[in-house]
């Protein structure tokens, strides 16, 4: 029976996240590019384009890698990062794209602070490596990142949670709900 | 359809062709409007029944009073000239509640509001709806003056430097340079004529802009044409649709309901189903694939001497 809830559709939901390679809009007046550095090889390509760019380019990268041929800044941690990010929003104009590049996990924290600055959703491209994603627990409403799979254990109320296909864009995570409503929590409370 | 009555409880005019008349209910409030909804006015002139579309001038808040501007069309047909000759204060009109196709985005940093003319009317209200909010706007009003200045003086004294006033004698609104340096967070609004409108989404195509950050609403009436006749494939009748009408029009003379809100070829909800005969498409909504199979009443017309629909 919990095999059979758990099956994932064939298509994926409507809501579940899109990723394609990144490509520069050629438009923009300002490109800007979040990276974590786990994903600088995989951007490696889109980094060359924005090279070729008329218009100002900008990195941000979580991590430090071997200088870019495009300006960058590289941040230490994800605080500096995010602070590093709202103030080159904050000095830019309405024609900005943002692209990221990085694990689920990260691209949606980034995706939400961009959109209270004030992007729209489709002012942003994502690519997606492989590393953490998050789940958000119905029964504790607890959001926390962990590596993919199809259950895991909610760290905060400990329910074994079935990982759904259903993606909130607003919380950067896929719905979690109890694998077993029989057995629901992982290992005996006691 | 769903109507209400209300009474004119005082008509002005704001310019020798601008005419503002408010609206009360006859008993207790209106329905509540957001700023940048319209209401639909119906008209009676000469045999025909005509319903024009209008923006709530008035402020959100004021659920007692709505106000709407009409300036009078050079080719009226008929319901501008009505509005300006044929109404006065203490009259009983029937309009439909409040529709909003024309809102402010919520989650917008900056609004940049551009009116061009008579297309001050919706930005009136979103005015009154910034000032409550205390939000970050600029207007951009492009006018002539002592001809289609309507609210400019009010507006000038209330804004203040916020207040950006184009008198065509003497200057000219720049769209690429007002849209130029706006920040991440900026919405731009345009309401208008056409050459406006399209003046603002070629500036914001040029700077980069997303499309979904410019919200326009032109104001369009269902221009003349040749008269033709609607045959109605289900229904089993035919309707005649006359030079200065709209088949939206003729086939609610004939007591035929199809849904709808502009009323100007932008909104969709007319879009009528057409199984023969050559069609002019008019609208701005309908997509080239969709026009194959679907019109929209409201401004679309046959091109030849007929056409058939699926009612």
């Amino acid at each position: 029976m919990t095999q059979a809830l758990l099956q994932r559709p064939i298509e994926p939901l409507h809501s579940a996240p899109r990723y394609a390679e990144l490509a520069p809009f050629e438009a923009a007046h300002f490109h800007l590019l979040v990276v974590q550095h786990r994903a600088i090889e995989a951007a490696a390509n889109f980094i060359a384009e924005l090279e070729k760019q008329p218009r100002e380019a900008h990195v941000l990268c979580l991590g430090t890698v071997s200088p870019l041929a495009v300006k960058a800044t590289f941040c230490a941690n994800e605080a500096d990062l995010a602070d590093a990010l709202l103030r080159v929003l904050a000095a830019s104009t309405a024609g900005t794209r943002l692209y990221l590049a990085g694990d689920e996990a990260f691209i949606w924290r980034i995706q939400r602070a961009a959109r209270n600055a004030g992007l729209l959703r489709e002012q942003i491209a994502a690519m997606a490596i492989h590393g953490a994603r998050s789940v958000f627990c119905v029964h504790c409403m607890s959001t926390h990142d962990y590596e993919a799979g199809d259950e895991v254990t909610c760290s905060t109320c400990r329910v074994r949670l079935g990982v759904r296909g259903h993606f909130s864009e607003r919380l950067g995570a896929w719905l979690g709900v109890c694998a077993d409503a029989d057995q629901p929590y992982a290992e005996p409370t006691s | 359809m769903n109507t209400l009555d209300v009474v004119v409880t005082s008509a002005r005019m704001l310019t020798p062709f601008v005419r503002e008349l408010t609206l009360s209910a006859r008993s207790g409030r209106l329905p509540a409007f957001s700023s940048g909804s319209h209401i639909q006015l119906c008209m009676h002139t000469g045999q025909r029944e005509l319903r024009n579309a209008y923006s709530l001038v008035g402020d959100p808040a004021d659920t007692r009073n709505w106000r709407i501007a009409v300036r009078l069309a050079d080719r009226s047909r008929g319901g501008s000239a009505f509005i300006h000759a044929g109404i006065e204060s203490g009259m009983t009109l029937r309009v439909t509640p409040p529709v909003n196709l024309f809102a402010l985005h919520p989650a917008a940093h900056r609004h940049v509001l551009i009116a061009g003319g008579i297309g001050i009317t919706p930005m009136f209200a979103h005015v009154a709806e910034l000032l409550r909010r205390r939000a970050d706007f600029t207007l951009h009003y492009a006018y002539r003056a002592g001809t289609s200045d309507a609210y400019a003086k009010d507006l000038r004294e209330r804004l203040g430097s916020r207040f950006h006033g184009y008198d065509a004698a003497v200057a000219r609104f720049d769209a690429l340079r007002t849209l130029a340096s706006q920040p991440l967070g900026t919405h731009a609004y345009v309401c208008g004529p056409q050459s406006l409108i399209d003046a603002v989404h070629d500036a914001a195509r040029t700077l980069g802009w997303h499309a979904r950050r410019v919200h326009a609403e032109a104001f369009v009436a269902p221009a003349p044409g040749v008269p033709f006749t609607a045959t109605l494939v289900r229904s089993e009748r035919c309707v005649n649709v006359a030079a200065d009408q709209s088949l939206l029009e003729a086939l609610e003379s004939a007591g035929i309901e199809v849904p709808n809100l502009c009323r100007g070829g932008v909104c969709g909800q007319c879009a009528t189903r057409h199984l023969a005969g050559q069609i002019e498409h008019r609208d701005q909504f309908l997509s080239d694939d969709s026009r194959t199979t679907h019109l929209m009443p409201c401004v679309s017309r046959a091109r030849g001497a007929t056409l058939s629909l699926d009612l």
